[in-house]
């Protein structure tokens, strides 16, 4: 699927980003690392979420689809 | 609690500004602070409290009159629904840490859907009522802000998700760690104790081994300016994303010392049923009758059952989270609501937590109950972990106002299995001393001998020689 590999990619890049600096130990509350975390990861988890609704709407329409013929055909 | 003549403070609820909760009476009252006006208004204006509560998500609550209030910043006043038992996420199976993240994801979800959002969401919100989870904190919810991150994801990934992740790919015993991490599991400890292969799974990969390098890499930063934005397609992608990751994580109850306890007990047909029908004549000869019981060492609840059964609030103790996962799975498919089970080690039973030792009640605090059931436990904790008859008998007085219990004699094949190992310095366990060490705190009401067997079965109620 290739929403898929574009989450791949995201992720790969995000982390590419975190495994080249050095770490301080925290010594601050982390909510900042979550916050920012969440701001970096938005867009791959709304893609994500976009398509996953879509496929559902795909995958139902399609069911219907199919439902509707059988009936048809079994009027016939 | 800070107790006053007239109420008591519920020490776990300091901490949010919103309110707090008191204990007035013997019933629980929620204080509103006029801070927290515009959210609860908008909680309950906009039909979100009527749908969690319709649909079994949120505590009910009524609004009582303000002279219950303890300060002046009082807004309202709320009277939840009681909660029987209350219990902390270190004694919930795998199931029931999982059953309350869904519910934490669902409340959330739902939320957005009528423009709130969860400004924590600790495993401390939820509680068991009637068998299910639900959500107690009606103070979590305020306006959600288009455009803004989720404040409680950080607590979400450290109470829900790092804990199911070491639970099920590491140890189901790491739910431990709640009794030491009182705000979860932290991030960069999951990561180092969840394996290799946990990073070639998206959501593991990236809600905690990810999530905790950026909380150290960011961790002295500043929160970014407002240019930088999380819309609400991102917002409900990262809570569908997180439920899908909590669905995938599992545990099958196996493996452990007692998951299959029936296959190594001694009993017979016979004396299984005998003894199932003491323990009910003897239920229901307290008096009055019982409201609560607990059954301490229950396995998968058989027992359990003769009590929840009959109506009565039962917890379902047992030391083994494969028994305690079994016994939950068990209450969830037939939709009991008399029972809860519980993971609890009798030996070193769950303390007060947090500051003051007074956040997370000890398991004492929570009691005493109307009847303990104890049954074939006696040897275990003489035997196998050195308890004196005295010690047990001075425990189990503290915890209940009746006791059925079983003595289980040396010459029971169970006790020479024990014994086998060790050596034998146990002379005075017999029934006499038995029977002379719990008389100095129990009057015995009967002693019944199991058929086809040479246990005895006891009704004792508090008060002795």
């Amino acid at each position: 699927m290739s929403s898929k590999r574009v989450l791949t990619v995201c992720f790969v890049l995000i982390f590419l980003d975190l495994a080249l600096p050095s770490f301080a130990y925290a010594y601050l509350d982390p909510g900042t690392g979550s916050y920012i975390f969440q701001l970096m990861i938005a867009g791959a988890v709304g893609l994500a979420f976009v398509a996953k609704v879509y496929w559902r709407r795909i995958v139902a329409f399609l069911g219907d689809l199919f439902s509707k013929d059988r009936e048809t055909d079994e009027e016939d | 609690m800070k107790k006053t003549e007239e109420y008591a403070e519920v020490r776990g609820s300091f901490r949010d500004p919103s309110g707090f909760v008191l204990l007035r009476e013997g019933l629980i009252y929620r204080q509103i602070n006029r801070a927290y006006r515009g959210n609860y208004d908008h909680l309950v204006d906009s039909g979100l409290y009527d749908t969690l509560v319709r649909d079994g998500l949120l505590v009910p609550h009524a609004e009582v009159g303000i002279q219950q209030a303890v300060t002046e910043d009082v807004y309202k006043v709320i009277r939840p629904e009681q909660i029987p038992f209350v219990s902390y996420p270190y004694e919930w199976c795998f199931s029931q840490l999982k059953h309350a993240a869904l519910l934490t994801l669902e409340v959330q979800r739902r939320a957005l859907d009528f423009g709130m959002s969860l400004k924590d969401s600790s495993a401390y919100n939820i509680q068991f009522r009637k068998g299910r989870p639900i959500f107690i904190d009606t103070l979590s919810f305020e306006k959600y802000r288009e455009g803004q991150p989720w404040v409680a994801y950080r607590q979400f990934c450290q109470h829900f998700l790092a804990p199911l992740a070491v639970m099920s790919h590491v140890d189901v015993r790491l739910s431990q760690f709640f009794r030491v991490y009182l705000d979860g599991i932290p991030l960069d400890l999951a990561s180092l104790l969840l394996p290799a292969r946990t990073r070639v799974n998206l959501a593991l990969l990236s809600h905690i081994h990810l999530h905790a390098r950026a909380q150290k890499h960011f961790a002295d930063q500043s929160i970014p300016s407002k240019r930088h934005s999380m819309g609400r397609t991102a917002f409900l992608g990262l809570v569908d994303s997180l439920r899908s990751a909590i669905e995938r994580l599992s545990w099958q109850p196996v493996g452990t010392e007692w998951h299959d306890y029936h296959a190594i007990s001694n009993y017979s047909a016979l004396a299984s049923k005998h003894k199932k029908q003491l323990v009910a004549e003897m239920l229901d000869e307290v008096t009055p009758a019982p409201t609560s019981v607990w059954d301490l060492g229950a396995n998968i609840g058989l027992s359990s059952r003769i009590a929840s059964d009959r109506g009565i609030m039962t917890i379902s103790f047992d030391i083994d989270p494969a028994a305690v996962e079994k016994n939950y799975l068990e209450s969830v498919a037939k939709a009991e609501t008399d029972i809860l089970p519980l993971l609890l080690d009798l030996t070193n039973p769950s303390p007060g937590l947090g500051w003051e030792n007074q956040e997370r009640m000890s398991l004492v605090e929570r009691g005493p109950t109307d009847v303990v059931l104890a049954l074939a436990i006696i040897h275990h904790l003489v035997i196998s972990n050195n308890l004196p008859f005295h010690k047990v008998a001075s425990f189990l007085s503290q915890v209940c106002n009746s006791l059925i219990m079983e003595f289980v004699p040396k010459s029971d094949s169970q006790v020479q299995r024990l014994l086998s190992n060790r050596e034998d310095i146990f002379g005075e366990y017999d029934q006499h001393a038995f029977e002379r060490e719990f008389g100095e705190f129990f009057a015995i009401q009967h002693r019944r001998t199991i058929t086809d067997t040479n246990r005895i079965l006891y009704l004792m109620t508090k008060g002795g020689d």
